[in-house]
């Protein structure tokens, strides 16, 4: 494709590769999603069908490797980068261990000038990759193991709890969601820089966003900047009628509602967040809030209180379709939410998991202003009590892990 | 400058590798420490990965008992089965002083090693080995955790913590091993409500379970390692010379029934020696559960008159 001498064959080129990338994330993920919507509608006009669906495991991460490689062909195509002739090279862009089965999606304009690089071992970012992944590690098996033992019982049962304890449960399932992805995405940066390599940030602090736009570019960064720059400017971005702006933005959350699953639930969560952003976009207000909330200052106004609090309760809205097993279920769980019953007490309130939450999040709120919370968390300390704050993190690990085997959530995509 | 590069990856390298070694030993000083003062200290609802004693079962005052007893003229060893399922009151009106080695959800594994330590001083003349065949395919972690936090800490329990590979069971054996050292806490003292401990090892309730879980039908399974420790028991009770018995003790039959492999796991074990499965011998009414899995006080005082009888009969004791 980068040595064809016309433009159509450079063209053919492109579309064949992005054909064959996409064919694969197609089989894989979606054939029997529309193979069994196909079957869905003809029997809603009375004719019933026999559709042949296939019988396989999703491969892990095929969502993330797919993408790897889209971001690498259009790349080439749109002359922002050669294309790599060492194999080797290529390989490791594509299934560097640490970001193959849950990203953060690289582009091959960052990852691979660091991968031909001559790399030397460096202190500083050795320890602080370490320090990422014991945070990510907490994260992961503290707060997001703990949120889904109660989250997938109430979730999982949800016609038999009351309103507040479906709150409840959306709400352990909104931690357990980014502390699941996000641990996830601090154990890889984390490892690999131990290895001289910078990956992509992915998430940062986004339950602290003031208002939706904010939350999106704060939540899932890679995968949001990839829909943006490959989908989103593509189709014309902002640039063009009011109309068009809300069109792109509804088409690129609704398709990555989809990247996340073969399921309605999907895409509902894609377009409820399309919808929550609209105010921003057509108030143009969507790069109001660029820096962190309160920078510099130990709170927040009453106002960012609010707003923070307003934008949190959105994405639990949201969630609830995310986590649903089908459109109906979580239909019915946010109806039994808005229930007399909400004012009843919740069945069950694990204590020790609400008092490691709270923990948790002073210590974000604190270290809101580095790449993860505890990056700066006690830089000016003495080394001894800098090395005790790590080993009362160990000691959380050890003591308040969920010993229940329990798989990261983005495995699946 | 290849060289240069070398000398100076290997001088960071060998900072980070011994920064890391002390951290290691500096986080792992904190652990034991932060372990011992939430034993110690911490409340109930602070403590999750860790047993610190009062365990269900009385556990630690049974095997207190035990230490002091010499000459017993019947051991029974198990699971809950055994300490909820034998009234030492029962046995010595019919002239029999036993003792109780039975903990919460006890395998063979943990069985052999309370054999092993415990057997040359009670010196009994006959063993009952109760078997519940659920625990069969168990890994005993329940078990090991509650004879470690009961103050049980030897070779053999820090061998079986390792072998259970489980945090709960480290956290419990560094906890443990510190506590009989210190005495921080009591953990062989914990009082349950309805529940009483008789001298001999017994767990004495009246409760009764009004209704019990439905259960799915599903297939017992056994495993390897607990076979081959059922093995070593057997092996080491025929050089002893003690006789004995394997007992399925009796509970409730919606449980019983549904394990669709009774019957093989019967033949299994009557292959081992005498064995008596009492849930084919006995059909107790609901009242005389305490829970699906055990009898209450109604119902040992029936199961324990027909296992006597039974063991004269056939001569085990005299």
């Amino acid at each position: 494709m980068y040595d064809s001498k016309s433009l159509v064959a450079k063209k053919i080129w492109f579309w064949i590769s992005i054909i064959v990338n996409l064919g694969f994330l197609a089989t894989f993920k979606y054939f029997n999603f529309f193979a069994e919507s196909f079957a869905d509608s003809m029997s809603q006009l009375g004719l019933q069908t026999s559709v042949w669906t296939l019988n396989v495991i999703l491969p892990v991460g095929i969502s993330f490797y797919t993408f790897h490689g889209l971001s690498y062909v259009i790349d080439i195509y749109k002359n922002r980068i050669a294309p790599e002739r060492d194999f080797v090279d290529y390989s490791l862009f594509v299934s560097f261990f640490p970001l193959l089965v849950a990203g953060p999606i690289e582009r091959a304009t960052h990852l691979l000038p660091q991968i031909k690089r001559k790399r030397s071992f460096n202190y500083v970012n050795a320890a602080d990759g370490l320090r990422q992944i014991l945070w990510g590690l907490f994260k992961k098996v503290v707060i997001a193991d703990n949120c889904a033992e109660y989250a997938n019982e109430i979730f999982n049962h949800s016609a038999s709890y009351s309103g507040s304890t479906l709150l409840l449960g959306a709400l352990f399932f909104t931690f357990q969601i980014y502390c699941d992805f996000s641990g996830y995405s601090d154990i890889a940066l984390g490892t690999a820089r131990l290895f001289g390599i910078d990956l992509l940030r992915n998430f940062a602090f986004p339950y602290f966003s003031r208002d939706i736009a904010e939350f999106w570019r704060r939540w899932h960064i890679s995968l949001s900047t990839w829909f943006k720059d490959y989908l989103y400017i593509p189709l014309g971005g902002s640039k063009g009628s009011m109309w068009m702006k809300i069109r792109n933005t509804f088409v690129i959350f609704i398709v990555s509602g989809f990247w996340h699953g073969a399921n309605w639930t999907f895409i509902i969560w894609g377009a409820l967040n399309a919808l929550f952003i609209m105010p921003s976009i057509i108030f143009n207000t969507n790069r109001n809030n660029m820096e962190i909330v309160a920078k510099g200052k130990l709170l927040p106004s009453v106002k960012e209180f609010f707003q923070i609090i307003f934008t949190f309760s959105l994405t639990i809205l949201a969630w609830v379709f995310f986590r649903a097993a089908t459109v109906s279920q979580a239909i019915q769980y946010l109806t039994n939410i808005f229930s007399v019953e909400i004012f009843r007490m919740p069945h069950e309130v694990p204590k020790l998991v609400c008092i490691l939450l709270v923990i948790f999040m002073i210590i974000e709120w604190i270290g809101r202003e580095g790449k993860y919370a505890i990056e700066n968390f006690g830089s000016n300390w003495r080394p001894i009590f800098r090395w005790s704050f790590y080993s009362i993190i160990i000691f959380c690990i050890g003591m308040y892990m969920q010993t229940n085997e329990t798989g990261f959530i983005y495995f699946q995509f | 400058m290849r060289q240069d590069l070398f000398t100076s990856n290997f001088k960071e390298m060998k900072k980070f590798i011994s920064r890391l070694i002390l951290f290691f030993i500096f986080s792992t000083l904190i652990y034991i420490l932060m372990i011992i003062v939430s034993g110690a200290f911490a409340p109930k609802l602070l403590v999750k990965n860790m047993r610190v004693g009062g365990a269900f079962g009385f556990v630690g005052r049974r095997l207190e008992e035990a230490r002091q007893k010499r000459n017993v003229d019947i051991l029974v060893i198990g699971s809950s089965h055994a300490y909820r399922g034998y009234d030492p009151r029962i046995f010595r009106r019919n002239g029999y002083d036993i003792c109780n080695l039975g903990s919460s959800a006890q395998t063979l594994i943990q069985t052999e090693y309370l054999m092993n330590k415990f057997s040359d001083d009670l010196n009994p003349k006959f063993v009952i080995i109760d078997i519940y065949p659920m625990l069969l395919n168990s890994d005993g972690l329940e078990s090991t955790i509650d004879l470690v936090s009961n103050g049980e800490v030897s070779f053999e329990t820090v061998k079986m913590t390792f072998n259970s590979n489980s945090l709960k069971a480290y956290n419990t054996l560094i906890f443990s091993s510190f506590n009989n050292i210190l005495h921080l806490k009591d953990t062989k003292n914990g009082e349950f409500e309805g529940e009483k401990y008789i001298s001999g090892g017994y767990v004495e309730t009246y409760k009764n379970s009004k209704s019990f879980k439905r259960r799915e039908k599903s297939v017992i399974s056994v495993s390897d390692d607990q076979l081959n420790a059922l093995k070593r028991i057997l092996k080491k009770l025929e050089v002893e010379k003690i006789p004995f018995v394997l007992v399925q003790s009796p509970f409730a039959r919606s449980n019983y029934n549904s394990y669709v492999n009774n019957k093989s796991i019967d033949t299994l074990l009557s292959k081992f020696g005498p064995y008596y499965n009492f849930n084919e011998k006995l059909n107790l009414p609901a009242n005389m559960h305490y829970d699906d899995s055990h009898v209450n006080q109604y119902g040992v005082n029936i199961f324990n008159k027909y296992l006597i009888g039974i063991l004269r009969k056939e001569k085990f004791i005299l």
